[in-house]
């Protein structure tokens, strides 16, 4: 019987998909909608203290090999966000989905504010957005730039929640290695990793203007795979903490991949656009028969197995 | 699918707060489907496609996006990305539409299809006042027959749209309906149809961020993507979610009341 079973951190997830933070994950409706499509579990969308617009449109572009994005953190605020959250976790409950809060901030304080506020929610895991790279303008430099500064926040959300933590590492920095280290060693339970990449820019040649508002955005989708496989396989040669690999997984293939490189589980955002909501299941099922021909059972049977051949 | 830019060819005043843009481009697209209109530097926001060949949008001056497409003047370059979404499907043998306000914009493009396809068409364009009602002879060229409300009388009957429709759907025997306007005027409209037992299609608006890929989440409505799995929708659908005709999403994510 191959069984694509995953626990992670104490907590059974069904199969290794879950939906990756700022896609979907707006509404409790729509994050249970992504659990009936097949994910193992569900990150809702990165929340803040208060509401936030975010960038003017356009926010979002396809190109040829993934998209770009600098939606800029969009959303409700903290308080929407804890309703929305309880009503999630209720009927995510009833599916035995698993529900990953998502959050960011602009200082330390508040970083812990959102994880003290969060955890009322009951969300299965906190998971800590330190690193997106579109938002410098107003929030400051990302947290997840340097180990130290990433640490500082990991203990500092430690302290104010008994609810396991995922720490989601920047792929733009010189060495993430050190970074893990210090968020493994800071109390994080789990990492995920990667946040997009870049920034990049798309220029219009007809009228000589940047296309996203924002003018730059981080890139996501098939074309950053090999680098999320890249900084997974690094993250996974220092830690002992689960990795949750995300970037460019659209095919069950690239979902053994990524866990052959040492990821737990593996994050789906932008396959979202390529293959619709029911991408999960269909992941999940080509991951089955690569087991199948393969003769693998479970997942640990070549998970990290990129560290012995 | 990154933006194309395309000329504006000509720019007609319809009223006060409605143009219509031509541009130099011709589309494949069907009745009810929609294109992201971005003007550099400015923003991105949706618009039904009025006519395909050559592409035609109405855009009505409704914030700082549509003043500053209004103050563009033919030969100036807007970008699209497109069609987008599901859009009406035409069966039927004697349909209605009713377009309020600016919500004729992708009812002409079906009126034209419906026109090839033979059908016995009825239009109810509604407005607040004589001065926003378009299109008119537009359908009335077509060979569409036309009926006018407005709500202060200064134009054709004094009243609703959903009134007259009503009255149009029993005599007329309409079996098939749909519908662009207020989210409130079409509920109802979409209210009197359940009862008269005559299916109803109705297109809607929300917010959209991530430009109609359908993976923001922003033009939700209790789970359902506007962007992709309408904006063109049958009523018996709506009538599942209870925040059809009372709640979008503004630019946060906020809950608002329509």
């Amino acid at each position: 019987m191959i069984d694509t079973s995953v626990i992670l951190c104490g907590i059974k997830l069904k199969n290794p998909t879950i939906l990756a933070s700022g896609i979907l994950g707006i509404s409790s409706e729509l994050l249970v909608n992504v659990a009936k499509a097949g994910a193992g579990a569900v990150t809702s969308k990165s929340c803040g203290l208060l509401p936030r617009a975010g960038h003017p449109n356009p926010t979002v572009l396809a190109w040829e090999h993934g998209l770009i994005n600098a939606v800029g953190l969009s959303n409700p605020g903290v308080e929407e966000e804890i309703k929305e959250l309880k009503k999630a976790r209720v009927e995510l409950g009833k599916l035995r989905v698993p529900l990953i809060a998502s959050f960011f901030a602009d200082k330390v304080d508040n970083f812990a504010l959102l994880a003290e506020k969060l955890s009322e929610a009951k969300p299965d895991f906190l998971e800590v957005n330190i690193s997106c790279p579109n938002t410098e303008s107003d929030l400051g430099r990302m947290f997840a730039a340097e180990a130290k500064t990433a640490a500082t926040v990991t203990r500092a959300v430690k302290k104010q929640t008994k609810i396991p933590l995922m720490v989601k590492l920047s792929p733009n920095v010189t060495d993430i290695k050190e970074i893990a280290k210090a968020v493994e060693a800071a109390g994080a339970d789990a990492i995920s990793a990667i946040n997009t990449v870049g920034p990049g820019m798309f220029i219009d040649i007809e009228s000589g203007r940047p296309i996203l508002a924002n003018k730059v955005g981080g890139l996501s989708g098939p074309a950053i795979r090999p680098i999320a496989i890249a900084k997974v396989f690094e993250i996974c040669s220092v830690v002992k903490i689960p990795v949750i690999g995300i970037g460019g997984v659209t095919y069950g293939k690239d979902a053994v991949e990524m866990m052959m490189a040492g990821a737990s589980a593996v994050g789906v955002g932008s396959a979202v656009y390529y293959r619709g909501i029911k991408v999960f299941t269909k992941i999940n099922q080509e991951i089955k028969e690569f087991m199948r021909d393969h003769r693998f059972q479970k997942l640990s049977e070549f998970r990290g197995i990129v560290y012995k051949n | 699918m990154l933006p194309k830019l395309v000329k504006i060819k000509k720019i007609i005043k319809e009223n006060q707060k409605v143009k219509t843009f031509i541009f130099e481009e011709r589309i494949k697209a069907i009745p009810g489907q929609y294109l992201m209109i971005w003007l550099p530097g400015v923003g991105e926001k949706p618009f039904s496609i009025t006519n395909p060949d050559p592409l035609t949008i109405i855009i009505a001056r409704v914030g700082p996006f549509s003043t500053a497409l209004h103050k563009l003047a033919p030969g100036k370059k807007l970008g699209y990305r497109g069609p987008i979404g599901r859009g009406f499907k035409i069966t039927g043998e004697k349909i209605l539409l009713v377009g309020g306000g600016y919500g004729v914009a992708p009812l002409y493009f079906l009126a034209q299809e419906a026109v090839k396809k033979k059908k016995k068409i009825f239009i109810v364009l509604g407005a607040k006042k004589k001065g926003e009602l378009l299109y008119e002879k537009k359908f009335k060229k077509l060979g569409v027959k036309v009926f006018i409300t407005t709500n202060d009388g200064s134009c054709g009957r004094k009243g609703l749209a959903t009134d007259i429709g009503e009255e149009i759907i029993k005599k007329e025997k309409i079996d098939r309906v749909y519908s662009c306007g207020p989210e409130k005027m079409m509920d109802v409209l979409g209210k009197i149809c359940q009862r008269l037992k005559v299916p109803c299609f109705l297109s809607l608006e929300r917010f959209m961020k991530c430009g109609g890929l359908g993976i923001c989440g922003q033009c939700e409505i209790n789970g359902v993507l506007v962007c992709q799995q309408g904006p063109v929708f049958n009523y018996r659908f709506l009538l599942k979610l209870p925040d059809f005709g009372h709640i979008r999403r503004d630019q946060a994510g906020l809950k608002v009341k329509l």
